[in-house]
């Protein structure tokens, strides 16, 4: 696919139980800058597993992590964070401060950026999000869809290198859907290397370079996206496409 | 009883005397209890091992002892300390253990998504603590935060178990000089509704304005 230099994120033989149940059973995985990759899959098959262990939010049992070529450790998770942005199906956005200070409290605290610069920057993504008058809103005031975009600026405000996304409609009313995925849209389109995890398929065969069926802790297939869809040969995968597809 | 002994037991006896005293006892252990109860309350909420435990210990001392024997057990315990200062511990020990529980529920029903969410950012642990979680706990809790002060207010009366002068106690030393003890206990008891009640009243007025400061207006609970 690219060379070596590439490789933005890369997990070597990484496992990961819960209790006694093997959730990431012995995972390696390569992500390129500017790739899309797509992960799907039946539930509990680990999806939001292995983004969160990604970005440390859980612990692995074995196995590597490497982001730019450094292995990830408990010392310089922090710092390898605050280039990973991460998107959740529940927004989890800060209920009690303002869409101004859920966007801001972050690059000044972290970035050091002055407070007139990270607004400034804020207003410019909330505009190109089609929320540019959501500025002085509280959570509350907002509807879901217009809430997972802010959290998708929140985490553009880091200036991430790579944006996971964990089902980030899945939570959203069907008219609410196409302005959080016209905003991935506009993601893909300044290159921002991303792993979705969705179950809207179609708009992942639209956005996606490469896709991933993630099944019992293991990722089954791989391929390109175009080879996804039409030349699989995995039966399991056809199954799952032909439910998902009829839906 | 004639007016001027009406005058002299509620002006002099009960007003000048007697209610600085539970007012200072007021303000002192709720100065004391709201830090064991914040701080302890982080500390439950956060779970912190050991000393979240050792702390569920405390609090299950504080419930189960009657007020007036800690008061007592501490007055026995302590060699020095004046009977206000021994009252406005025991009261802070004993208020800080409920006021800890109230603010631990607080944090535990901060939604652990903003957590995860702060923690993906960067944000430093006591940053989220204090500009994100503690507000929020702030909102759930200050009903029932309220809702303890009234019962601090009240309980200061046990003060008089140690001899400490604030209004009870003054008033059961006084019967001895007035015969008829409906109006002397008519008094203390009519200056503790009304601070009560004053409390009450000014803590929805607070619970309306700190809802508006966090969560901005029209803010449905
Ligand atoms: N904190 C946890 N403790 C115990 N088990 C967990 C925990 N989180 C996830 N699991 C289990 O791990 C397995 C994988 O969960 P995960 O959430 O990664 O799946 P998923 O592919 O994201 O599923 P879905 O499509 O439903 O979101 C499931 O069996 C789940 O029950
Ligand atoms: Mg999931």
């Amino acid at each position: 696919m690219s060379d070596n230099n590439n490789i933005v994120l890369s997990l070597k033989n990484v496992t990961k139980k819960f209790g006694d149940l093997t959730v990431l059973d012995n995972m390696s995985l390569d992500i390129h800058e500017h790739e899309i990759v797509v992960l799907c899959g039946p539930s509990g098959g680990g999806k939001s597993t292995l983004l969160r262990s990604i970005n440390g939010l859980e612990k692995i049992n074995s196995g590597e992590i490497y982001y730019r070529g450094e292995l990830v450790t408990n010392k310089n998770i922090k710092s390898v964070r605050s280039h990973i942005g991460m998107v959740f199906q529940s927004f989890n956005l800060f209920d009690n401060l303002t869409v101004r200070d859920n966007l801001t409290i972050a690059p000044i605290k972290i970035l050091k950026k002055t407070k007139a610069e990270a607004v400034e920057k804020a207003q410019s993504y909330l505009d190109t999000f089609g929320i540019g008058d959501k500025m002085d809103h509280y959570p509350h005031q907002l509807s879901g869809g217009q809430k997972q975009r802010v959290a998708i600026v929140r985490s553009m405000m880091m200036e991430p290198d790579v944006m996971l996304f964990d089902e980030p409609t899945s939570a959203l009313d069907p008219e609410m859907i196409k302005e959080v995925l016209d905003a991935i849209r506009r993601l893909a389109e300044m290159g921002m290397t991303m792993v979705i995890v969705t179950h809207e398929i179609g708009f992942a065969r639209e956005v996606s370079s490469r896709m991933l069926f993630l099944e019992n802790a293991k990722i089954r297939v791989d391929a390109s996206t175009e080879d996804f869809f039409t030349n699989t040969e995995d039966e399991r995968l056809k199954q799952f496409l032909s439910v998902i597809l009829k839906h | 009883m004639s007016l001027a002994s009406h005058k002299m037991l509620f002006f002099d006896t009960l007003i000048k005397s007697a209610l600085p005293v539970t007012l200072q006892l007021i303000l002192g252990s709720f100065v004391g209890a709201c830090l064991i109860g914040l701080i302890g309350g982080i500390i439950r909420g956060m779970k912190v091992p050991v000393l979240s435990q050792i702390l569920g210990v405390y609090v299950q001392l504080c419930r189960g002892i009657p007020d007036m024997l800690v008061l007592l057990f501490l007055y026995a315990a302590m060699t020095k300390g004046s009977t206000y200062s021994i009252a406005v511990l025991g009261i802070s020990l004993i208020q800080g253990a409920y006021i800890m529980e109230i603010i631990k529920g607080g944090i535990l029903s901060v939604d652990k998504g903003q957590w995860e969410a702060a923690k993906t950012l960067s944000l430093p642990f006591l940053t989220t603590l204090f500009r994100i979680v503690i507000p929020q706990v702030m909102l759930v809790a200050l009903p029932a935060l309220i809702g303890q002060l009234v019962l601090l207010i009240k309980g200061t009366s046990v003060a008089s178990t140690i001899g400490c002068l604030e209004l009870t106690k003054r008033a059961v030393i006084a019967m001895s000089g007035y015969s008829n003890a409906l109006i002397v206990y008519g008094y203390v008891l009519v200056i503790f509704f009304i601070m009560c009640h004053a409390l009450t009243v000014v803590g929805k007025k607070l619970e309306k304005y700190v809802v508006e400061r966090i969560m901005g207006d029209k803010y449905e609970r």
